[in-house]
C-alpha cells in the first residue's frame, strides 16, 4: 500500500481509507463528541497523510502515524472551535452540512447506539478523553502516548489516573455497567 | 488485570461505535485527485500551508516595535501634549452678518483691499 501512496496512486489511497477509515473515525468521534466534526477531521487527516507520506520513516508504523495525524487534527479542531462559530460563512456551511445529514430518526438511532461508555467518555475534559481513548481504544502504552502527545511519561500517567477516576465516578452512576464493578474490586 | 480491563473497554467501545463508518472517501479523492478545473482550483484554494507561529510572530513584533521607535525618534514632538505649548485659541469675529475666524480675516483682508499686491 505504501509504495502506491508514494507514487500518488488513487487506488492505494482508497485502500488506506477502507482499512483505517472506520477506526480513525471512531477515535475522532470519541475525542470530538460530534460526528460531523469527526468526519471532517478524518477527511483532512487522509489528505494530509497522502500529501506527506514521504515523511513516514517506518512502514510498520503506518497506523500509529495516522493516529498521530488524527489526534493533531482533533486538537486543532478543539482549539479552533470558537473561531469556526464566529464567522457566518463557517456557520452557514455547518447548517448546510446538517441539512445533508441524516434525519431526526437516524440521529436518535445513532444516539441510542452510542452507548453508556461512549457517553461517559464524552463527559470528560478533553485532556482526559485524549489519554483514555488512546490507552483503552487504541491500546497505546504510556510511553507511546507520551511520544504522540509530546508530554512527559509522568504527565500521561497522572492524566490517565485522573481520567480513569473521573470515568469510574460517571460509570458508577450507571448500575448496569460491568466495568465499574470490575474496577472497584481492583 | 489492567490488560483485561483494557480489552473489556475496547470491546465495549467497538460494540457501541460499530455503527460509525467513514463515508467521505469520495471527498478525499476529489481533493487529492481533482479531475475538473474547478476541482483543481478548489484543491489549490484549500491547500494547507504550515506557518511557523513563533518565528513569524517574533518578526512581526520586531517590525512593529522598530517602526514605532523610528517614528518616535524622527517626530519626538509631534503631539500637542508632548510639545508643552498651549494650543492657540482662535477668535471668532462678526462682520457683515457673517462669522469668521479673526486670524483668517486678518490674513485675507489686505489681499482684498489691495488685489494688485498679489
Amino acid at each position: 500500500m505504501i509504495p502506491g501512496l508514494m507514487q500518488k496512486d488513487e487506488e492505494a489511497l482508497r485502500r488506506l481509507m477502507q482499512v483505517y477509515g472506520d477506526e480513525l473515525l471512531r477515535t475522532a468521534y470519541l475525542l470530538l463528541r460530534d460526528r460531523q466534526a469527526a468526519e471532517e477531521a478524518v477527511q483532512d487527516s487522509f489528505i494530509v497523510a497522502f500529501e506527506r507520506i514521504g515523511q513516514l520513516r517506518e512502514e510498520a508504523k503506518l497506523k500509529s502515524w495516522l493516529i498521530r495525524i488524527v489526534v493533531n487534527r482533533c486538537r486543532m479542531r478543539q482549539r479552533t472551535w470558537s473561531f469556526r462559530h464566529l464567522f457566518p460563512s463557517a456557520q452557514m456551511e455547518n447548517w448546510l452540512a446538517e441539512e445533508k445529514q441524516a434525519g431526526p430518526e437516524e440521529e436518535l438511532l445513532q444516539q441510542f447506539k452510542s452507548g453508556t461508555l461512549t457517553q461517559a467518555i464524552h463527559q470528560l475534559n478533553y485532556i482526559y478523553r485524549e489519554v483514555l481513548v488512546l490507552h483503552y481504544f487504541q491500546e497505546m502504552s504510556v510511553a507511546e502516548m507520551a511520544e504522540h502527545l509530546h508530554l512527559s511519561g509522568n504527565t500521561v500517567k497522572a492524566r490517565l489516573a485522573r481520567g480513569r477516576h473521573a470515568l469510574r465516578r460517571i460509570l458508577e452512576k450507571e448500575e448496569d455497567f460491568e466495568w465499574s464493578r470490575n474496577s472497584s474490586s481492583t | 488485570m489492567e490488560q483485561e480491563q483494557q480489552f473489556n473497554l475496547k470491546e465495549q467501545l467497538e460494540s457501541e461505535l460499530s455503527g460509525l463508518r467513514f463515508t467521505r472517501e469520495a471527498e478525499v479523492i476529489q481533493r487529492t485527485h481533482p479531475v475538473t478545473f474547478r476541482g483543481r482550483l478548489r484543491a489549490f484554494w484549500n491547500k494547507e500551508l504550515e506557518l511557523p507561529v513563533v518565528p513569524l510572530g517574533t518578526a512581526f513584533a520586531l517590525l512593529l516595535t522598530s517602526t514605532f521607535l523610528y517614528h518616535a525618534v524622527r517626530h519626538p514632538k509631534s503631539g500637542p501634549e508632548m510639545s508643552g505649548e498651549v494650543p492657540q485659541q482662535r477668535e471668532l469675529v462678526k462682520s457683515g452678518g457673517s462669522i469668521y475666524w479673526k486670524d483668517e480675516i486678518e490674513r485675507r483682508l489686505p489681499h482684498h483691499e489691495n488685489p494688485d499686491q498679489g
